[in-house]
């Protein structure tokens, strides 16, 4: 047994380092999750120092700072594709050093996690199972969308890997996020391709369950049945993820957010889970004011160094913001955002909206989850940071966090008398069902064929991008450093470094206002890849200004 | 034994007399006549249980289910050998039901106890003290009778399974007692219990009730045995009638006549007989599940093997491995000597027919060109094969929240069945996927309902009336979740019970016309078929490629059926797609005088050509297959009717006199090297040319990314495939094919994107490989060509990956509808 514990400390030490290794395919999807893992987990390390913190509740710390330092190195235009690599390999550094430190405190804690296997070794064994479908399977669904609601998440990644910053006000204008997103996705630079980006956020899945697991620690059969019945919940539920908006990522932090708050976590891992939330998508803004208001409500000092903290993560992201918005004419912005007025009005309903649902949820859920998620439930409704077309979306990883919360409650509470967990059960049941019968990507059935159809396409990445070399043709015609707007269909395979790129083919920007748009950005150049009615056939190179 | 109690079990076995006499005297009474015969079946079976209790020396202290199933396993165990030996005709079947409904009247005269009027006496009284239960238990039974009396009065049959094989596979074995069809498909695949079981209920006189079987006595059984079970465990009343319901009101995934509701019955059986500890018993009812359905046969074993495993190493424990094995080898030897013993005459019956006794491991009569898997298979195409029959599991559609429930689930008998039967059956359901790659889930579930509802039965039962101290345990949450799980099933099943019942009083209907004025169809029908036969010499060797064989005098004739043509034959094998000349030989070299065939413009379903050549360019790979094998039959057997005399032809029965000559045999390529020769010219003859090149071939697989070939219209829409128009199969966005070659090979597609609907004229991206092969933006109208030439030196080896990706085909919004944006009209892979 000592032994196999000691050999198995040493693999959770030295595998992420097999990242370094030159292996392609599926093999290289695995290492390279793995080393991210470990990457979160030593940053999570960090944000812990001393307090006792359970591996996956730091991992999601360690999430939350990877946002924290992509914004200030956005901010500082640094975030280039190196920094990202040291972001990765630091974080594996960082975990493999503490744990090599901590290697008998580590031996010991796997050995009595070992001993008491009868309950967790399955529900552990599926999450691996799943996560490894999951997150190979993302990975080679290369051709789902490039999109999230703000834009070209895979152009704006290749830009950011050539330029260290996020400076295309129009490519990602960001109405509802501040770059928190790209700034954690960015990291699959490391795989060596973007298209791989779906990865994180299906990794990020992998990691809400460990953290669930984690947190119920499933030591009887009841507790290891919650864990069960989540897993399926989760794989099961009838809902299509085929965009880069923030789905896991923000549900992992959610519950960290809330599991931080309820243990008394550092106020630093409070304030920069609730900063990393807020940078994510502003639609999760009003929860984590919220979480943190309440958490910080009889200690004002602890308060303090939440809002602070949170703060360092966010003013990084927003001082990019602005600075990209500056270096474009005041016009631009009420083109490519149109105004939507009535913020009134907006934050009206969403007051009520939250009215609503707060007590609803106070059935099932603590008062701090319920408050803070209804308050972000009534800003999407409201539609507070943006439609409710594309910030509908965003409900999603807040009731899937409250439900991951509530099942975590019910396992570690054990109140098996009461009604309230035959009902969840029940709802449980039905999700499972739903996602069995229904239609399209949304059925349970298609979406594990997709994923396991993915993985083939995994060996084969050059297949879908051959479109560079047209487009490095198209740009050896333009001096180096010239503005250049951009409508073509894959603005990753275009080369960011050497001029200033501005993204124009995204979905907030229609073509009607293209026009005006660029008479008020008066780039030297454009670059257009043909549409029906538009240019004709190919890339062509039409130069705006001399 | 009182005077009254001696005439009441004297009028009980009266009783049961008049229910064989009923079901004897009237034959060709749907109703009366096959439910007198359905209530008879149970006596009698309980009749051969309490021989095979007494043989056994087992204490006799069981329910009446139990000695019924057991009684079903040792009339199999007997029944296989005048099987084996071509003497298990309808007069032998109606004997050994005479011995079992001795046995019954020994057991009822001189049995202390466990006799029928006395439990019929304590189920009255019980109703009578409670009221409130005793209602919904008549509520209950009245339910479960009117789904019995339905599977009598029920008589459609599946075309392409029960009318051109397993009835006439009854048929044959009660006019001449084997089970002789080398010819047949669906033989190759059978030991032969179900056939003997279904041979049983229509020894009566009559083919029509072909589910009184396996919907009504098997049916009948199963819920039987959950109710005893239930007692025994003491399983709370509610537990039990969630269980009951969700049994009846299954949706049906029951396609055809085959083992269902009889693999569920003796699956149970074998359970309650591990359960307690009956060995012998357990070995017998162990070989009826085998003889019943091959791809139980695993199942079985595996459970046996892990249960006697945990008893061995229970006694291990408390003593050594040694004393253990010396105390507990009687029970090892009990088992596989009586499942040996008793299936060992149906692998005998199975060698003589099909030559094979363990399909598909030895291969048998079936046609050595024909592989029942896909050619290739990679790991994400099992992974995917795996995952979906995992979460699509009707008719028990809560399969994946038992998983759960069972994982955790301790069970601390001496054997452990439940788990056993657990890992047995989790092994048993992942070996039939690998087994049936092609099949889907719905197939699967078909194949494994026997252990799948045997599992979720009595881990119902196991675990209703259980608290956290007894032998199986479970955390109350997980019996939360078991009953949330059922309730869910049975919230499911709502939508389909008014159909459900209104086909079942619909049939019943039926049923009561049909004995008031009898069936006027099968009447006509048979006339015509024994026309047919009148042409033919009595005694004469005869080939029989028809819709209904059972009408079919089989003591006339020697009679050999063709139910898939092409897919299983004896000796050098049928020369399909080698001409008339070819079958003639082969078939005279058989000894065959005479062959006997249905039009294909007169046939029902299974030989109309033009519906097997829309199936042989639209349907997944296997059923292309048989089209091809299939249109092969029907064109010889056509040609040979013009080169040979037909001494029959009438109503579309054809029969032609095969001792004539019908030419010279031409030499021949390999078969798949003819089929795939065949099967093209018969496209190019077609003009299905484009078709074809959209189908599953030697050369090329459609893999993920496509949607099935169908047949449009000039405007699209979907047309039935007899109708014409051309073929087309949907594309995803990424699309993969697998393609192999020994030389430069060229490849060409054509398709079209709807430009309307993608907002875009994309980019198609073609690699082999992961090498660009092609690269090319649709055209204005959206249509596409893919022209390349591929290399010799890029198809080294066997299969290569040929992907089609588009750089998009669809609002990024609206994902759902992608097959339905761009399409694939044909697909050229010739050599340069």
């Amino acid at each position: 047994m000592g032994t196999a514990v000691n050999g198995l400390t040493v693999a959770i030490i030295g595998a992420p380092w097999l990242a370094m290794l030159p292996v392609g395919g599926v093999l290289a999807i695995v290492v390279h999750a793995l080393a991210f893992v470990a990457a979160f987990h030593g940053w999570g390390l960090v944000v812990a120092q001393r307090a006792r913190v359970s591996a996956f509740l730091a991992i999601q710390w360690g999430i939350a700072a990877v946002i924290a330092i992509a914004g200030l190195a956005i901010a500082l235009h640094r975030y280039t594709e190196v920094v990202q690599i040291a972001v990765v390999f630091g974080g594996v550094a960082i975990h493999s050093a503490t744990l090599a430190i901590r290697f008998r405190a580590t031996s010991a804690t796997l050995t009595r996690l070992l001993a008491d296997a009868r309950w967790w070794l399955v529900p552990v064994g599926a999450i691996v199972v799943i996560g490894l479908l999951y997150v190979v399977g993302s990975a080679g669904d290369v051709t789902a969308r490039p999109f999230d609601d703000d834009g070209h998440v895979l152009g704006q990644l290749r830009g950011l890997a050539d330029t260290g910053a996020l400076a295309d006000p129009i490519g990602a204008p960001r109405i509802a996020q501040l770059g928190g997103q790209l700034g954690i996705l960015a990291i699959v630079s490391v795989v060596g391709d973007l298209h791989f980006a779906h990865m994180i956020d299906a990794l990020a899945c992998l990691l809400v369950l460990g953290l669930a697991c984690a947190r119920i620690e499933p030591r009887t059969g009841r507790r290891a049945i919650w864990i069960a019945v989540l897993i399926v919940v989760v794989i099961a539920m009838p809902i299509a993820i085929d965009d880069l908006a923030p789905t896991w990522l923000a549900v992992g932090l959610i519950v960290a957010l809330f599991v931080s708050i309820a243990d008394g976590a550092p106020a630093r891992a409070v304030g920069l889970v609730a900063g990393a939330l807020i940078a994510l998508r502003l639609e999760f803004a009003p929860l984590a004011v919220v979480a943190i208001a309440l958490a910080g409500r009889h200690d004002r000092k602890r308060a303090l160094a939440i809002v602070a903290t949170a703060a360092l993560v966010v003013v990084p992201f927003a001082i990019a913001r602005a600075m990209a918005w500056a270096s474009v004419a005041d016009g631009v912005r009420h083109l490519a955002v149109p105004s939507r007025g009535g913020l009134v009005a907006h934050v009206a309903i969403a007051l009520g909206v939250t009215a609503i649902a707060t007590p609803i949820l106070l059935v099932v859920v603590r008062g701090t989850v319920a408050l803070a998620s209804a308050a972000s439930l009534g800003a999407i409704v409201g539609g507070v940071f943006g439609p409710l077309a594309f910030g509908g979306r965003l409900a999603w990883p807040i009731a899937i966090a409250v439900f991951v919360v509530l099942v975590i409650d019910l396992a570690r509470q054990g109140r098996t008398r009461s009604i309230v967990p035959f009902v969840v059960l029940i709802v449980a049941c039905s999700i499972v069902q739903a996602g069995q019968t229904a239609t399209g990507r949304m059925r349970w059935t298609r979406r594990e064929l997709d994923l396991a159809g993915a993985a083939g396409y995994i060996g084969a990445t050059h297949a879908w991008s051959p479109a560079s070399a047209m487009y490095a043709a198209a740009f050896a015609a333009i001096p180096e450093g010239a503005t250049v707007a951009l409508w073509v269909r894959q603005p990753e395979a275009v080369d960011h470094a050497h001029h200033r790129i501005l993204d124009l083919r995204t979905p907030r920007v229609p073509r009607a206002r293209l026009a005006a748009l660029l008479d008020a950005l008066h780039p030297a150049y454009f670059v257009v890849e043909d549409e029906p009615g538009f240019a004709s056939p190919g890339v062509q190179v039409i130069q705006v200004s001399p | 034994m009182t005077g009254a109690d001696r005439a009441l079990r004297i009028a009980t076995v009266a009783l049961v007399l008049a229910l064989c006499f009923v079901g004897l005297a009237m034959p060709r009474s749907i109703l009366v006549g096959g439910c007198a015969w359905l209530a008879f079946l149970f006596p009698m079976f309980a009749g051969w249980g309490s021989l095979a209790i007494r043989a056994t020396r087992t204490e006799n202290v069981v329910d009446f289910a139990m000695r019924v199933v057991w009684g079903v396993a040792a009339f199999l165990a007997v029944a296989g050998i005048p099987l084996a030996l071509g003497l298990c005709n309808r007069t032998v079947l109606l004997g050994l039901a005479a011995i079992g409904t001795g046995g019954f009247a020994w057991h009822e005269l001189t049995a202390p106890e466990l006799v029928a009027w006395k439990a019929a006496r304590r189920a009255y009284y019980f109703v009578r003290t409670h009221p409130a239960i005793g209602g919904a238990v008549i509520v209950l039974v009245g339910l479960a009778l009117v789904h019995l009396v339905g599977a009598v009065a029920t008589l459609d049959r599946n075309p392409w399974d029960d009318d051109i094989a397993y009835t006439p596979l009854v048929k044959r074995l009660l006019d001449i007692g084997d089970l002789v069809e080398p010819f047949s498909f669906r033989r190759l695949g059978a030991y032969g219990g179900q056939t003997v079981l279904q041979g049983l209920g229509a020894a009566r006189g009559t083919l029509a009730s072909v589910h009184l079987i396996d919907r009504g006595f098997a049916q009948g059984l199963v819920l039987l045995l959950v109710v005893g079970y239930a007692r025994e465990r003491r399983a709370h009343g509610l537990w039990l009638a969630l269980v009951v319901l969700v049994l009846l009101l299954a949706p049906h995934t029951f396609i055809n006549t085959a083992s269902y509701w009889t693999g569920a019955a003796v699956f149970l059986g074998l359970y309650r007989s591990v359960v307690r500890d009956r060995w012998l018993l357990a070995g017998l009812v162990a070989a009826a599940a085998c003889t019943l359905r091959m791809n139980y046969l695993p199942v079985v074993a595996l459970f046996l093997v892990i249960a006697l495993g945990f008893r061995l190493r229970t006694a291990a424990r408390a003593s050594t491995w040694r004393d253990a094995w010396r105390t507990g080898k009687h029970a090892w030897i009990a088992v596989t000597a009586t499942a040996v013993v008793a299936t060992v005459p149906y692998a005998i019956a199975s060698l003589v027919a099909s030559h094979t006794f363990l399909f598909p491991a030895m291969s048998g009569t079936l046609n050595h060109s024909i592989a029942l898997s896909p050619a290739v298979m990679s790991w994400t195409d099992e992974l995917a094969g795996l995952a979906w029959s995992s979460i699509e599991t009707a008719p028990i559609v809560i399969v994946p929240l038992l998983f759960i429930v069972m994982v955790f689930v301790t069970d601390d008998r001496i054997a452990r069945p439940l788990l056993a039967l657990f890992i047995a059956s989790v092994v048993g359901f992942v070996m039939l996927v690998h087994s049936f790659p092609a099949a889907g889930p719905f197939h699967v579930w078909r194949y494994a309902f026997g252990f799948a509802a045997t599992l979720t039965v009595v881990m119902a039962i196991e675990l209703a009336g259980t608290d956290d101290g007894g032998e199986v345990r479970l955390p109350q949450l997980g019996r939360w979740l078991l009953l949330a799980a059922l309730v869910l099933q049975l919230l499911v099943t709502r939508g389909g019970l008014p159909k459900l019942y209104a086909e079942l009083f619909a049939d019943v209907g039926e049923a009561v016309a049909i004995d008031r004025v009898g069936d006027p169809n099968a009447t006509a029908e048979r006339a015509h078929y024994a026309t047919m036969q009148a042409a033919i010499p009595a005694g004469a060797r005869v080939l029989v490629m028809l819709d209904d064989p059972a009408f079919l005098d089989y003591q006339r004739n020697a009679i050999a059926n063709l139910d898939l043509p092409g897919f299983a034959s004896p000796g050098d094998q049928l020369p399909t797609f080698e001409g008339a000349a070819a079958w003639h030989a082969y078939l005279r070299a058989r000894g065959f005088s005479y062959v006997a065939f249905v039009r294909s413009d007169a046939s029902r379903y299974a030989f109309r050509r033009g519906f097997w050549l829309a199936r042989m360019v639209t349907d997944q790979e296997f059923f292309s297959i048989a089209s091809a094998y299939a249109i092969d039959a029907i064109d010889t057997l056509a040609e040979l009717a013009t080169r040979l005399p037909v001494i029959h032809d009438a109503d579309g029965l054809v029969v032609v006199d095969l001792r004539g000559d019908a030419g010279v045999v031409p030499a021949a390529a390999p078969e798949p090297a003819r089929r795939a020769t065949f099967i093209r010219a018969l496209a190019d003859r077609e003009r299905l040319h484009d078709a074809w090149t959209l189908t599953t071939r030697t050369d090329v697989r459609f893999e993920d990314g496509f949607g099935t070939a169908t047949f449009v219209d000039a405007k699209g829409e979907v047309v039935p495939g007899e109708a014409g128009g051309t073929t087309t199969r949907g594309l995803q966005r990424r699309a993969h094919v697998r393609v192999r070659g020994d030389r430069a090979m060229h490849l060409v597609a054509r398709g079209k994107v709807a430009l309307d609907r993608a907002f875009a004229r994309p980019r198609l991206d073609v690699s082999l490989d992961g090498d660009l092969v092609t690269s090319s933006r649709v055209a204005p109208d959206g249509s596409f060509v893919v022209d390349a030439v591929i290399p010799a030196d890029h198809l080294a080896g066997s299969w290569h990956d040929l992907y089609l990706v588009f750089s998009a085909i669809d609002s990024p919004e609206k994902n759902v509808h992608d097959l339905q944006v761009a399409r694939l009209d044909t697909l050229e892979w010739e050599p340069q």
